[in-house]
């Protein structure tokens, strides 16, 4: 969806245009989804939150004002709230005490899958326990493929701020991973 | 060599190895110097790249789309029965609603208890009487006013509790819940007071003096009443190249295997069990009622929800249930009374939506049908 069909859209859904918002919506439902479930490593409560993003989007949508920024950059902003509230109010963050209980080593006996699996469970752990931006940007930048530039216009910040969140973000992933015993090199020489 | 000029390198290696068009060995060899520090980097950015990537299955797109058009249809039907003397009906209730929060019913124990914190013996009283009102205002569908009111009476009680070395998470947390119903319920009446309220709670909860422990919460609540996707938008002037593409971002640029065993040829273990707990959404239990996906016991759609020939395919508007806020009767659940919410982490009170959408009864929601309609019948007009 091009800019201008994406303004043309949501000026009809703020005159009630149910047909233009379920437009918007089917646009961006995965690409929130996404986001969300990979912020709470949980897919049914991420479908819940996913509801609730869109659900307040709607409910926000007669005073959204386009002020040149896509669409889905505000939608993520209520996903990003909404997760956060979500972790507000069970007044946790499960995934780090997961991350602790969690034994984090490689056993031997594992097979190639297993690691592999492991590996995903603990990198997922190991995001999760990122800063809310660190893992906006990783999102954004691995799982949605988007570059330097469309992720600081999507966040309001500055490029050079996304690449330092970048490179903090990864290498505090490298060293989760490694402190858990990985050899990074076998996974990805195997998935390759 | 810096650390910024480290990250642009790290930024442009991944461009290129994500895109396929260097690798890894590539990148360390055109910048051995960084070599050791962008070994791990890279690695860990392909690694995430090939996390698998979750996805909602059409039913359940389908499934929430339906519950959107009909919060959509619910809103507009009230504008078509506007007249005036509901506007004024509204305006009426909000200053009586107003008198009844400050000055309590005139006088007794109500009104000594206006002043008082928590923790003060009266200070139940002062939310009981919250909680009253606000039902009182659910007749009147004047929800957002009784909010706002209690969103500024938390912030004030904040403040108080701060000077006196008493602020705790509990009152930041009303202050969250409240704060956010007024942003919910906001109307074209209420917005601009909202807004207002939003600036000036900006620079309050800035200066608010917190711990450890308080300083999330207030974090949260900054984070509420700044970027305000619920209530109003404040998004920074944007200084951006002429392509703003909003194209939803797709998967990564190069069709890449995920490392979870589930998509990849994984001879052995990846056939049958999989207990991959992070596989993708779950299938169709959880989705309410889609004449197409029968399966699911709990979701049999009943005639009150008009059986008509297929509702996904016709995107007929079906009366599921409505948002809280839109009955004006938000306040039927007692939101700002102290004395049922004991914890430290108050449920919200009223317009949780997320239960709304969890909201999978088929009674329950036969129910929050008829009265969704029934609140249709007043409520007040969408600007």
């Amino acid at each position: 969806m091009n800019r201008a069909e994406e303004q043309r859209l949501l000026r009809q859904a703020q005159r009630g245009d149910a047909e233009a918002f379920a437009t918007l919506y089917r646009a961006y439902v995965q690409v929130i989804y996404r986001y969300v479930a990979h912020r709470v490593n949980d897919s049914q409560l991420a479908e819940d939150l996913t509801a609730d993003v869109f659900t307040k989007a709607l409910q926000g949508l007669s005073r959204y004002q386009d002020q040149g920024k896509p669409f889905v950059a505000w939608l993520y902003r209520i996903a990003r709230a909404r997760v956060i509230d979500h972790y507000r109010r069970t007044d946790r963050r499960p995934v780090e005490s997961d991350l602790e209980a969690e034994p984090l080593a490689v056993d031997t006996n594992m097979d190639a899958p297993m690691i592999r699996r492991q590996a995903a469970k603990i990198l997922r752990a190991a995001i999760a326990d990122l800063t809310d931006d660190q893992q906006q940007v990783l999102i954004l930048r691995f799982v949605e493929g988007q570059r330097t530039e469309a992720i600081a216009r999507l966040m309001g910040k500055q490029p050079n701020a996304i690449k330092a969140l970048q490179h903090r973000a990864l290498r505090a992933l490298a060293s989760r991973l490694e402190r858990a015993g990985f050899d990074i090199e076998a996974i990805l020489s195997e998935i390759s | 060599m810096s650390d910024s000029s480290y990250e642009i390198i790290l930024d442009e290696c991944l461009d290129a190895v994500l895109a396929g068009e260097r690798t890894i060995s590539d990148c360390l060899a055109q910048y051995p110097e960084h070599a050791a520090e962008l070994k791990p980097a890279l690695q860990m950015g392909l690694l995430v790249a090939r996390l698998k990537k979750p996805e909602l299955d059409a039913g359940q797109v389908d499934a929430l789309e339906m519950r959107l058009r009909g919060q959509m249809l619910a809103a507009q039907r009230p504008a078509q029965s506007r007249t005036w003397a509901a506007a004024l009906g509204k305006l009426a209730a909000m200053v009586a609603l107003a008198l009844l929060l400050t000055l309590g019913a005139g006088g007794g124990v109500v009104a000594a208890s206006a002043n008082s914190l928590p923790g003060d013996p009266l200070y139940g009283v002062k939310r009981l009487w919250e909680t009253i009102v606000l039902a009182l205002a659910a007749l009147f569908n004047s929800g957002d006013d009784v909010w706002l009111h209690l969103a500024r009476t938390r912030l004030d009680e904040a403040e108080d509790l701060a000077r006196r070395g008493l602020l705790n998470r509990d009152i930041l947390f009303d202050v969250y819940d409240a704060t956010e119903q007024a942003m919910n319920l906001a109307d074209a009446q209420t917005a601009p007071e909202v807004a207002a309220f939003l600036n000036e709670a900006e620079a309050r909860l800035r200066s608010l003096p917190t711990t450890a422990a308080t300083e999330p919460v207030r974090a949260d609540l900054l984070a509420l009443v700044i970027p305000g996707p619920d209530g109003r938008l404040r998004v920074p002037a944007l200084q951006e190249s002429p392509e703003t593409d909003s194209a939803p971002p797709t998967a990564s640029p190069t069709h890449t295997p995920t490392f979870e065993p589930t998509d990849t040829p994984a001879p052995t273990i990846t056939a049958s069990p999989s207990p991959t707990a992070t596989s993708t959404a779950s299938p169709t239990s959880r989705v309410p009622a889609t004449a197409t996906r029968t399966p699911s016991p709990t979701v049999t759609p009943t005639p009150t929800i008009t059986p008509s020939a297929t509702p996904t395919a016709t995107w007929t508007p079906l009366p599921l249930p409505f948002m809280p806020t839109q009955t004006g009767g938000t306040s039927s659940s007692s939101g700002g009374g102290s004395s049922s919410r004991p914890t430290s982490t108050p449920v919200p009170p009223t317009v949780d939506v997320t239960a709304t959408i969890r909201y999978r009864d088929t009674q329950a929601a036969v129910y929050a049908t008829q009265t969704a309609q029934a609140a249709i019948e007043t409520e007040e007009p969408a600007p």
